[in-house]
């Protein structure tokens, strides 16, 4: 387990219980540790600043979409390429059966050194997958641990999105880490954007708007405001309307717990599929598009 | 009859032994025909056949390589598999009849190289047992229909003409008819060019009726199978929704004599613009790479989503678990 700076009281108890198993291990002082832990944990997670929440949503052992697909979809069939040039490693998809639904899934993933890399071709992978829901009437299904880079990918990126704005299937997005860019538009034009709790999305990186704050000023101190200004964690993109619900995360994370959090996310997903498989094509599509159309548009006066 | 002593390429005898139904003509046959064939009926001489791996070079008796899908015993190397052991493969046993074609303009050209083509056309039906160069079957996979297009590779080596272009078109009217999905497998060394002009217009005559298949949202897969070396093939794999290969499976522009016989070393030799497989998914061409032998089982499992649309049942509850969603933003 990699502990984030904020998290030192907890490596401190973790330390401490490892060495009590180690030793033996003894039932009694053993649960008070772990009830200590559990309490430090809920007690720094419960009021997690943005800047740490991104750190939450970087965790390098945080599920990855492609893990978090192959939990939820049931005799998951992987497709790969985009049909023209490549595969991109970075994005998952396929066809699979959540519950009893077949599904596309698509997933987002982050590279494992965090640098942002072409994407033109996932992009375009995504949209053929998009295409594959829509010509055989089955939901789609995002789960986005990054959002793709969209450096030398805006045609790939347009028609992607264009695909998802036409879409006459249900398409539910989750928002699983930090996503930045404009790729992270994606998962908002779903007809249901859902977000783990400590995921984050904003227009830039944290790192990308701190170049507004004057230089020479402390570093850690500006990231943090930074992320304070972006307003990019779940609660708050819940509270302006741009995701739909948030998706409670284990105690202390999606990384201590990843398979449990994935099966949070199967829970989730399968209500918002319940609810939008009833809605009919056409309305569902417009329904997408109003919902869009709203954000930017000054509130007609009472 | 099958038996005429020289390959079909002309006066050229490969020192490699052939296969069974296969247009390369085995050592044995070119070697000893004079002899054999005043007491041999065919059909013996044909079971007599060993066949050589042109991939690690050990011999396999012909029935044992064809028990085992032509998939070498020893070293998996998958070789060219005829239509009717295709059908067999992948259609559930006695659920499927074959579709006769409708006759295609047979040599409209009157073609002659070193050899009369009608000629080449007579001997290439008697040695493949088929009329052409693709066959069509409807029939089950894992008990749903399917309308499947085969390139028959023994046919002067699956080479699209006008014949094989009717019989895809044939196969995708005929998926629409019966709203059923459609599969192609591949496997030509490239266009009929005896067939000229006809030959060259199956492209788009194939486009056509693929677009039919696909405004019906009837799923397309294709197989790639060895080889891929026809214009018309390149067209299924940009169109189809999901495209399997085989393991060994190329895809790329035809040889200089796109007759030259398959099955041998230098069928498999390197060749400018020629890629594998593999090669092929990292390009994005395809998606999945499958065995021979589990090839039947991912179409019928991606066939069992792609044609279930949403259940008209209603499922409320997932068993044993409640969504916790935080539906009030308690600290924004
Ligand atoms: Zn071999």
């Amino acid at each position: 387990m990699l502990f984030l700076d904020f998290e030192d009281s907890v490596a401190a108890l973790e330390a401490e219980l490892a060495e009590l198993r180690h030793g033996g291990g003894g039932g009694e002082e053993e649960a008070r540790l772990k009830a200590r832990i559990d309490r430090q944990l809920d007690a720094l997670y419960g009021r997690l600043t943005p800047w740490q929440t991104v750190q939450v949503a970087r965790h390098p052992e945080r599920p990855g979409a492609r893990e978090v697909i192959r939990v939820l979809g049931r005799g998951l069939i992987e497709l790969a390429g985009d049909r023209a040039e490549g595969d991109d490693p970075l994005v998952a998809g396929g066809i699979a059966r959540i519950k009893d639904h077949g599904v596309v899934l698509i997933g987002h993933d982050r590279a494992e050194d965090g640098a942002p890399r072409p994407a033109a071709s996932g992009l375009r992978k995504t949209a053929r997958l998009l295409r594959l829901a829509e010509r055989f009437r089955l939901p789609a299904v995002l789960i986005a641990a990054a959002a793709p880079a969209a450096e030398d990918a805006g045609p790939a990126l347009r028609a992607c999105l264009e695909t998802a704005l036409d879409l006459r299937v249900p398409l539910v997005s989750v928002a699983t880490g930090a996503l930045a860019g404009p790729a992270a538009a994606l998962s908002v034009c779903a007809d249901a954007p859902l977000m783990l709790q400590h995921a984050c999305l904003s227009v830039v990186t944290p790192e990308a708007a701190a170049a507004l704050w004057p230089e020479g000023g402390d570093a850690a101190r500006t990231l943090s405001a930074a992320a304070d200004s972006l307003h990019l964690t779940a609660a708050a993109l819940l509270a302006q309307g741009v995701i739909d619900a948030v998706i409670a995360e284990p105690r202390g994370g999606a990384h201590r717990e990843p398979f449990a959090a994935a099966r949070e996310i199967g829970a989730a997903l399968l209500a918002r599929l319940e609810t939008l498989r009833h809605v009919d094509g056409g309305l569902l599509r417009a329904r997408r598009r109003e919902r869009l159309a709203a954000f930017g548009r000054a509130a007609a006066a009472p | 009859m099958g038996f005429g002593g020289r390959a079909p390429s002309g006066s050229r005898v490969e020192p490699w032994p052939g296969i069974t139904g296969g247009n390369g003509m085995s050592w044995l046959t070119n070697f000893v025909r004079p002899t054999l064939r005043r007491w041999i009926s065919p059909r013996v001489l044909r079971e007599a056949q060993w066949v050589t791996c042109p991939k690690c070079g050990a011999t396999v008796f012909h029935r044992d390589l064809d028990a085992n899908w032509r998939i070498c015993p020893h070293c998996d190397h998958h070789l060219t598999l005829s239509a009717a052991r295709r059908f067999d493969l992948l259609l559930d046993a006695e659920s499927w009849a074959r579709i006769e074609i409708p006759g295609a303009p047979a040599d409209p050209l009157k073609f002659r190289d070193a050899r009369r083509y009608g000629e080449r056309l007579k001997e290439a039906a008697a040695q493949s047992r088929e009329a052409e160069a693709v066959a069509v079957a409807h029939g089950r996979i894992d008990g749903r229909g399917a309308v499947i297009a085969a390139f028959e590779p023994h046919f002067l080596c699956g080479t699209a003409g006008a014949a094989a272009g009717e019989a895809v078109v044939a196969a995708a009217e005929l998926a629409v008819l019966q709203d059923a999905p459609l599969l192609v497998v591949t496997g030509s060394q490239g266009p009929r060019i005896p067939d000229g002009a006809f030959a060259l217009l199956q492209l788009p005559r194939v486009i056509l009726a693929l677009r039919k298949v696909a405004e019906r949202n009837l799923p397309l897969i294709v197989v790639l199978a060895d080889p891929a070396f026809d214009p018309i093939s390149e067209a299924l794999l940009q169109q189809a929704d999901v495209v399997l290969a085989e393991p060994e499976a190329r895809l790329g522009p035809p040889p200089a004599d796109p007759f030259a016989p398959m099955d041998t070393p230098a069928f498999l030799a390197p060749r400018g613009g020629v890629v594998g497989a593999a090669a092929a998914r990292r390009r994005g061409r395809i998606d999945r790479i499958a065995d021979r032998r589990d090839i039947k089982a991912e179409i019928a499992a991606i066939l069992d989503i792609l044609c279930r649309p949403f259940p008209s049942a209603t499922i409320l509850a997932y068993p044993g678990q409640e969504t916790k969603l935080i539906d009030a933003a308690p600290d924004a």
